[in-house]
């Protein structure tokens, strides 16, 4: 079974990414995180085993509060060993070369992916 | 029994203990340490640790045997046998023997000996005091030879054999302080012996010296106690005084005889030590150690001591001192038996003074009969008795037959002139402690004449001062004295005519030191004594050669007679001698020579000489340097000189043709009228004539002629030739040299003249014609005046008037003006001429410096045209030498501190101190200036000084290195210019630099941010619209579709006004308008409460009075944000919305206050919530730009904007706005 967990401030981003996971049908469940503080506490359930851990975690780059990198650092800084066990990678519409090579600079994240995404990102990354 | 030391035995257990306790060798490191060779082998026999102690134990048992042994020792013959065992034993030699000292022999007897002959025993035993045996014995101190090669210590003293002892130990055996004898052991091999083995020597030396002399004594007090029963007996009866005195030797007891003699009663003297009641302290020391010695010792002694009565009579007595010991041998007392032998002392020093008289005598009666001339008298005083010697009357020049009473005879002999004293002195002699007296004196003889007679009188007299006998001798001086008159006559006339003598007389030493000379000696030489003595007679030769040919003469004939000598005159012109002298050669440096000379350069004065002298004329004649020769009145020569032989070349005398001087004449006519004039005497002078030599040679002569009278040829004429060719050439070369100087003053490029006293014009040379353009004819009247220039002329006469007084003026600048009005330039010197202590002229050598001068107006000009641009540079420049002194500052000073003159001198390091620079910063700089010089290159540094003005300025100093040929450092120039401004405008520049850095980087983030912020939204409807692509999409989904699109446009829209609102207050200016604020506030919340979900309740409180002015635009961006923030943030769960805003002025400012009801910000958000971009809330889709735009226009407006939140209760926003119209 594969889960995703979209971790992202903006609520449309978020639905409209859901619909496209849904309809590829390369996926079997999407949940959706729109803020931090939600993303810490999820993370901590699939640290406890209370949530299944998730087969891919996109993380959007500019949120507010935390960034997706700080929120990423605090995330694996609770829970150690979460890194091993799903795919991550950043989402963003952002063409900052900075934001782009301090992705892939990330151990843990697979590959900085780029708004919108498309049924072929999709099918390079789930298969 | 006796005491054993014990001390090295117990030493030597407690070495053993403790070797046994730490097991180590080290411990009986006072005895055993590994010293020598054989101590290192030894411990290596003793084997490790363990058996040390072993060995230890084993030793002390041994020595402690000994003990016991020696304790049970009865007779000296067991003691040496014993002795003998141990050293055999224990200490194996080639040679070995024991000395003691055998107190009857008086010597050191070898009771032991091995290894040696028995010659050679005897050998040592009699030689034993004379070796080091004997200095073992006296001294008591060992010697101990370990190993040596020197053949004094190593070989025996007259022994057939000889044998190299390497090693040699000689202990003393003692007994208390004293030695008894000598041990003795010698090796061929060095180191022989252990320090441990030494040890045991020592040891057993010590002990056997204690049995010895217990035996020793043991024997002497036998033989005394059997003599003390007869002097019991003896001494009540005795009329010796006998002192019986216990061990300590205090008188016990005393017989009659003692008091008799000393005064001392028995009950006096019982508890008195004898020497001390007795004061013999006219005993010597050496007797009186001898008696101390004795009776410490208990041992018999017999001397001499001289005492003092109790009365204080000094009397001296023999004493017999015997100690007295029981029958243990142990000492109980001592008898001392004394007998008197004053009266025998005085005695024999009677007969030793008579014999001493004696002898007197008869040396003295020896010397008489040896010496015939003097007279020996004799009178008895006592009998009157007397006795004159053959001798003594003829001394007196009396005969024998007068004499009658002798000492009245002797009184009438004395020249009544003499008498008293000599009888006076005589007589002294009874009442005086002398006994000789030695007296001159004079006496008549049988013939009234007047004798100096010198007699000699010995008083004799008894040892109670009683006059017995006078014994004299006389010496008949006459002849001494009277030769010493004639002497000091005749010395005194020599001195008279050495002194007064026209010629010269000397006296001096071979090396040439003046001894004596006269008068006339030094007139010739034109010198002092004294200068002559300081210089030496050197100084007369012209060369050491004539000197030295001079003296080998005289030192081959010791005497030089009319011998022609040519010396020099202080002057320096030469002067011919004629000296006769005599060497007094006495093969040392006492050799003089004495002589007499004679001044003969002046043939006038020895023709003088000649007249008075006839003598003296044949010396000159045959001797001088000038021709002479002699006619008689006939005109027939007589007689000639070598020389004038030489002059006319003529080899032998003359004769014939010869014989006429006018043969010789180059120009006979002229003869006729000279030798009219020379035979009439007319002119005195002489004659200069030009002849030819009979060998062809041409000469000028001088010709003299004088009448004379000879004794030999009557009246005569006396001529005297001369020859002055030579003179004549150096005439010539005179004439030459003369016109050689002229030349030179003529041709001389300095100008030269000459002015009197009046300033007439004397003499000048021909560059001074040239120059000053005058004709010879034009200067006769010349005045100094007239050719100096009108601006000179005040300073010219103060000079000219300086040289009138006598002083000569150096380096005068002065103007001519010349004939044709040309004014010269001249530098010089001007010296007065003095004659005869007048003066009479003055001499000026000038040069013509015009052109120099202008040259040098012409560098002056140029150097100040330099100086005027360094010293005007906007620069600090300074020079300094190569030790960083300063030699040069122009006077500007960028700091405007003290005159930068005053540096001139200084170091570089003290005037940075001076300056007010630290000591490290000085330090900086001698460290640039060593830079610079190291490196050979421009040094470049910065500085920051306060100015006297209080402001910074920044220097730029540059150290440039001047090198000289030789790469040596010349001068350094150091250059300071002032950045202040520059460096003021590279750090605004650096400031402007960061902030663009900043802006670019914010710049960058805000491209970025602003790219995403507009990407998302297109990425978000480019999904959609994926989405809605998709077929079976139903309509209410495509609705939602396009609902979400519209949001998200919307939201594009507000983030693209943003950016505007951005952008104009960054590029616009700020406006200034009246505002109404309260106006502003209720159109935005009119605008922004549509946006809300519940209802907005909104109240304004106002106390503003007077009219804003401010930017309506901007404020109405901030205005706006800060209402719809207060909207956006609402909470859900409040049931509406409560906005208040407060305005009020403060100052110069407008406070505008915006509370809300809201979800409020986290604390640790606060200072963020201004940052571009930030997005403190999950709540609402901000483009995190509004609060940063906020900020930055209340920056614009130079305003404040500051923030107060409680999460969860609300958050109030606080803007200060400026009134522009209060401002202005």
């Amino acid at each position: 079974m594969k889960n995703v967990i979209l971790i992202d401030d903006d609520e449309i981003s978020n639905f409209v990414n859901t619909r496209l996971f849904l309809q590829s049908k390369l996926v079997d469940t999407v949940h959706s995180i729109q803020s931090s503080e939600e993303a810490i506490e999820y993370f901590g359930d699939i640290h406890s085993g209370k949530e299944p851990a998730p087969y891919l975690v996109l993380i959007d780059i500019r949120m507010p509060v935390l960034d997706g990198f700080d929120l990423m650092g605090e995330i694996f800084g609770r829970y150690p060993g979460l890194g091993e066990k799903s795919l991550f990678y950043f989402l963003s519409s952002s063409i900052d070369p900075k934001d782009v090579a301090r992705a892939n600079s990330e151990d843990f994240c697979k590959g900085f992916l780029r708004k919108p995404l498309s049924r072929s990102i999709l099918e390079e990354i789930l298969g | 029994m006796y005491q054993i030391p014990r001390k090295n035995i117990i030493g030597l257990k407690l070495f053993a203990s403790l070797a046994a306790k730490i097991g180590r060798p080290v411990i009986i490191s006072l005895g055993l340490s590994p010293t020598t060779q054989r101590d290192k082998k030894m411990k290596q026999e003793a084997g490790p640790e363990g058996n040390w102690e072993e060995f230890a134990r084993g030793e002390i048992d041994l020595l402690a045997g000994y003990l016991d042994r020696f304790s049970m020792v009865q007779t000296i013959e067991e003691l040496v046998e014993f002795v003998r065992e141990i050293f055999e034993t224990k200490l194996p030699s080639e040679y070995s023997g024991l000395y003691l000292w055998n107190e009857k022999e008086n010597k050191l007897k070898m009771v032991i000996s091995s290894g040696f002959t028995e010659e050679e025993k005897a050998e040592a035993e009699r030689t034993a005091m004379d070796r080091h045996v004997g200095k073992v014995f006296r001294t008591g101190e060992p010697i101990i030879i370990n190993d040596t090669d020197a053949p004094d210590a190593g070989f025996w003293v007259d022994s057939k054999r000889s044998f190299h002892i390497r090693t040699r130990l000689s202990m003393p055996v003692k007994s208390f302080n004293r030695t008894v004898g000598v041990f003795n052991v010698g090796s061929l091999r060095p180191n022989q012996f252990t320090d441990y083995e030494k040890s045991i020597f020592t040891i057993i030396c010590k002990i056997a010296g204690f049995v010895y002399y217990r035996l020793t004594q043991l024997e002497i007090s036998e033989e005394q106690n059997r003599k003390l029963a007869d002097l019991a007996l003896i001494a009540t009866k005795t009329s010796n005084n006998v002192i019986i005195a216990n061990k300590e030797g205090r008188i016990e007891w005393v017989n009659e005889a003692f008091t008799k003699q000393t005064g001392f009663t028995l009950e006096e003297a019982i508890g008195e030590i004898p020497g001390r009641l007795l004061r013999n302290t006219a005993t010597t020391e050496e007797q009186r150690k001898a008696l101390r010695m004795a009776i410490l010792m208990g041992r018999n002694i017999k001397t001499e001591v001289t005492n003092l009565t109790k009365s204080g009579r000094l009397y001296t007595n023999e004493i017999d001192i015997t100690p007295i010991r029981d029958e243990n041998g142990e000492l109980i007392k001592f008898i001392s038996v004394q007998k008197d032998i004053t009266e025998r002392k005085q005695f024999i020093e009677e007969i030793n003074e008579s014999s001493r008289q004696l002898q007197v005598a008869i040396t003295r009666l020896e010397n008489i009969t040896r010496f015939s001339g003097i007279g020996i008298w004799e009178t008895d005083l006592v009998n009157n008795a007397g006795f004159w010697s053959e001798k003594a009357f003829d001394v007196f020049g009396v005969p024998p037959t007068k004499f009658t009473n002798q000492y009245q005879f002797w009184k009438d002999l004395i020249h009544p002139e003499d008498r008293e004293r000599i009888v006076a002195e005589v007589e002294g002699l009874f009442v005086s402690t002398e006994r000789i007296i030695e007296h001159n004196y004079r006496s008549i003889d049988s013939e009234g004449i007047v004798r100096y007679i010198r007699g000699l009188t010995y008083l004799e007299k008894d040892n109670k001062g009683k006059n017995l006998r006078m014994v004299g001798s006389v010496v008949n001086i006459t002849k001494d004295v009277v030769a010493a008159e004639i002497l000091a006559a005749s010395e005194a006339k020599y001195r008279e005519i050495f002194s007064n003598n026209v010629a010269g007389v000397f006296r001096t030493t071979l090396s040439g030191k003046i001894i004596d000379v006269n008068r006339a000696f030094l007139n010739s030489f034109g010198y002092e004594k004294e200068e002559l003595i300081e210089k030496g007679l050197k100084v007369l030769y012209f060369s050491e050669e004539v000197r030295q040919a001079y003296l080998t003469d005289l030192k081959q004939k010791r005497r030089l007679e009319n011998y022609l000598l040519r010396t020099r005159h202080k002057s320096g012109r030469a002067i011919d001698l004629l000296i006769n002298v005599q060497l007094f050669d006495t093969g040392d440096e006492n050799s003089y020579l004495e002589g007499t000379l004679i001044d003969i350069t002046e043939i006038r004065q020895a023709e003088h000489r000649i007249k008075a002298s006839e003598e003296l004329f044949r010396s000159i004649f045959d001797t001088s340097l000038a021709g002479v020769f002699l006619k008689n009145s006939d005109g027939i020569l007589v007689d000639g000189n070598q020389a004038a032989c030489e002059i006319l070349g003529i080899k032998e005398a003359w004769g014939g043709s010869d014989s006429q001087f006018s043969t010789f004449l180059i120009d006979k006519e002229e003869w006729p009228a000279i030798k009219k004039e020379l035979l009439e005497g007319l002119n005195p002078g002489s004659f200069r004539m030009k002849i030819r030599s009979k060998d062809g040679r041409l000469k000028y002569v001088l010709l003299t002629c004088n009448p004379v009278t000879l004794d030999q040829f009557g009246k005569c004429l006396l001529f005297t030739v001369i020859d002055v060719t030579e003179t004549e050439r150096l005439n010539e070369e005179l004439v030459v040299s003369e016109r050689r100087y002229r030349d030179l003053f003529e041709n001389s490029l300095e100008i030269i003249q000459s002015f009197g006293p009046d300033g007439k014009l004397i003499f000048c040379n021909k560059i001074w014609f040239d120059t000053l353009k005058y004709s010879p004819e034009e200067v006769e009247n010349l005045n100094l005046f007239d050719i100096v220039s009108p601006k000179d002329r005040e300073h010219c006469l103060e000079l000219f008037n300086r040289v009138l007084s006598g002083e000569a003026v150096q380096n005068i600048e002065v103007s001519f003006v010349g004939k044709d009005g040309k004014e010269t330039e001249l530098n010089g010197n001007v010296v007065p001429i003095f004659k005869n202590g007048k003066m009479i002229s003055t001499h000026a050598f000038f040069r013509d410096v015009t052109l120099e001068n202008m040259q040098r107006r012409q560098l002056d000009t140029q150097r100040r045209f330099y100086e005027r641009v360094i010293e005007n540079l906007p620069a600090e420049i300074s020079i300094l030498d190569a030790e960083m002194r300063y030699i040069y500052s122009n006077p500007v000073s960028i700091t405007g501190g003290p005159p930068r003159s005053e540096a001139l001198g200084k170091t570089l390091y003290n005037r940075s101190l001076e300056l007010g620079r630290s000591e490290d910063d000085a330090r900086r700089r001698q460290g640039y200036f060593e830079q610079a010089r190291r490196e050979k290159r421009i040094i470049t540094f910065e500085e920051t000084l306060k100015s006297s003005t209080g402001d910074t300025k920044t220097i730029l100093r540059r150290f440039f290195p001047v090198f000289t040929e030789e790469e040596r450092l010349d001068l350094m120039i150091s250059v300071g210019s002032d950045i202040t401004e520059l460096e003021e405008n590279r750090i605004q520049l650096t400031e402007n630099n960061e902030e663009l850095r900043k802006v670019n980087h914010e710049l960058d983030r805000f491209v970025y941010s602003v790219s995403h912020d507009l990407r998302a939204p297109i990425a978000s409807i480019k999904a959609l619209l994926s989405l809605m692509a998709v077929k079976d999409t139903d309509e209410e989904m495509r609705e939602t579709y396009i609902s979400m699109m519209s949001t998200v446009a919307e939201r594009m829209d507000s983030v693209i006004f943003e950016i505007l609102d951005y952008s104009r207050n960054s590029r616009m200016d700020v406006a200034s308008e009246e505002i109404d604020i309260e106006k502003l506030v209720r159109a935005a919340v009119e605008t922004y409460r549509h946006f809300s979900a519940i209802p907005v309740h909104f109240h304004l409180e106002s106390s503003l009075k007077k009219p804003l002015y401010s930017d309506n635009m901007r404020l109405q961006s901030v205005v706006n944000n800060l209402i719809s923030n207060a909207i956006k943030y609402s909470q859900k769960s409040e049931k509406n919305v409560d906005i208040r805003v407060e305005l009020r002025e403060t100052g110069h400012f407008v406070e505008m206050k915006v509370s809300d009801n809201g979800e409020g910000i986290r604390a640790d958000f606060l200072p963020r919530i201004f940052d571009m971009f930030y997005r403190a809330s999950n709540t609402s889709s901000g483009s995190g730009l509004g609060l940063y735009i906020c900020s930055e226009i209340i920056k614009k407006l130079k305003g404040s904007i500051s923030v107060q939140s409680v999460e969860g209760r609300g958050t109030d926003f606080t803007v200060l706005i400026p009134n522009f119209a209060l401002n202005e």
